[in-house]
């Protein structure tokens, strides 16, 4: 038997909790340094779990949006007075600054929770686990299938770019022709899906996929204290969102 | 255009059908797909809602509705993790365009720029707040961001230029989708409209 590593001993419920749980105590926590204190220790954690080429994609757009906010609020924030630091003609005040770094940090804490999620979370261990909780296969099939859909969606776009390309359809310059490749290589793309998950749909019903009788898959891991999790984060997601309402009243 | 629908089947009922759960993942597909082309091609849009229009148009408006809310929960969960704030906006397009589709302002090109401009309305105002709450007010979009700072810098609200900000970068995208899924739901063989309108 193989060793499970600390993040797969997890249920991905505990982990979609720990998101939002997390998320909130970002929005609750009204110091900057202990918000951004929470963002290494996630980034740590982020780390440890390797993949780093997705940690750093999922990062990127994030950094670079925080940089326009330290931008835009240290230029222009109405709240602005105290001078922080001047480049040529443009002054970058504190309070600006300061509020866009909060805001930063509420962000990163909400990407690295995901991630966590995202790089630990296998579609199939999604699948069995919500199963296993009781949702429908229906519904658990519907969240999933997209997953299957994508790849043969891009085969077929890609297939539909060459024979066009073929015919001398190719990338011009001006938007109004980029605009007018819409039509002959999304059309067909978008009728031709359509008329496969209508194929798709008539062989599920032929297979009975609905069978009340189905029983559900085996879980791919036996993991630690699943409902304690549940529990404990819920009762912390009623607390944190308790105070926020409560910040907010006495604001 | 929507003649070919039946108005009998009610608008706001949805059953899990074999069409339905194979509709609405397509649905999900179809926005991934338009958007990843719509970047490929550099276009100034971001046609990540084609699939919930035509969903809409197709299932009615819990359909398009669903086909929103799963696509920015899958979203958040694969590739961005902030698209899951705006699920509310994906819902409220899939409804507003189901809700549209069936009383027919997709029917003529004026009705559909009408729309699209309704649609591009809900979409700001509902994500003007998200906006605020989680981006200072800003979209993220460098030209449009560039606006925000101008107005803001010339004393407007902040809720005002986060609004036209948003609302900037709504309204060229929700015109091409919207006339971009009226055509391609004119293209439809019948026997597959006919097969997904048993969603509802």
């Amino acid at each position: 038997m193989t060793t499970l590593t600390w993040f797969q001993r997890f249920d991905p419920v505990t982990k979609l909790l720990l998101i939002l749980c997390l998320g909130l105590a970002s929005f609750v926590i009204p110091t900057l340094t202990i918000n951004w204190l929470l963002v290494f220790i996630l980034f740590l954690l982020a780390i440890s779990i390797g993949k780093l080429s997705s940690l750093v994609k999922i990062l990127s757009f994030s950094l670079f949006f925080i940089a326009t906010m330290i931008i835009v609020q240290g230029l222009v924030n109405p709240g602005n007075h105290t001078l922080l630091w001047r480049i040529e003609i443009l002054n970058f005040y504190k309070e600006g600054v300061n509020y866009a770094l909060l805001l930063g940090s509420r962000l990163l804490t909400i990407v690295l929770t995901t991630f966590f999620f995202i790089a630990t979370t296998s579609v199939t261990e999604n699948a069995r686990y919500l199963e296993s909780q009781g949702i429908a296969f229906k519904k658990v099939y519907m969240f999933i299938s997209v997953c299957y859909i994508l790849p043969q969606m891009m085969a077929n776009l890609h297939q539909i770019k060459l024979a066009q390309r073929a015919r001398g359809i190719g990338q011009q310059k001006s938007w109004l022709y980029r605009f007018k490749m819409l039509f002959p290589i999304l059309v067909p793309l978008v009728v031709k899906t359509l008329d496969q998950a209508m194929t798709r749909a008539i062989a599920l019903q032929l297979r009975e996929y609905d069978n009340p009788q189905r029983q559900p898959q085996p879980l791919i891991h036996h993991y630690l204290l699943a409902r304690f999790n549940h529990y404990l984060l819920s009762i912390l997601i009623i607390m944190l969102g308790g105070m926020k309402v409560w910040l907010l009243i006495q604001k | 255009m929507q003649n070919k629908s039946t108005s009998h089947h009610p608008l706001w009922k949805i059953t899990l059908s074999p069409a339905t759960i194979t509709l609405i993942p397509v649905a999900v597909g179809i926005n991934y797909v338009a958007k990843a082309f719509a970047e490929g091609l550099k276009l100034p849009v971001w046609l990540g809602s084609l699939g919930t229009f035509l969903a809409s148009m197709l299932g009615g408006p819990l359909a398009g509705a669903i086909s929103g809310f799963t696509n920015n929960i899958i979203y958040s969960l694969t590739l961005s993790p902030m698209s899951g704030v705006y699920s509310i906006t994906s819902i409220a397009i899939g409804l507003t365009v189901g809700l549209l589709f069936a009383r027919g302002w997709f029917k003529t090109k004026k009705c559909i720029l009408l729309a699209a401009l309704v649609i591009a309305v809900i979409s700001a105002v509902i994500s003007t707040p998200l906006n605020i709450i989680f981006y200072g007010g800003q979209t993220g979009i460098v030209w449009g961001d560039t606006v925000f700072a101008l107005l803001v810098g010339h004393h407007f609200p902040v809720w005002v230029a986060s609004f036209l900000d948003e609302f900037m970068l709504d309204i060229l995208d929700k015109i091409v989708v919207a006339y971009l899924a009226a055509f391609i739901y004119h293209q439809l063989p019948q026997r597959l409209i006919s097969f997904f309108k048993k969603v509802r």
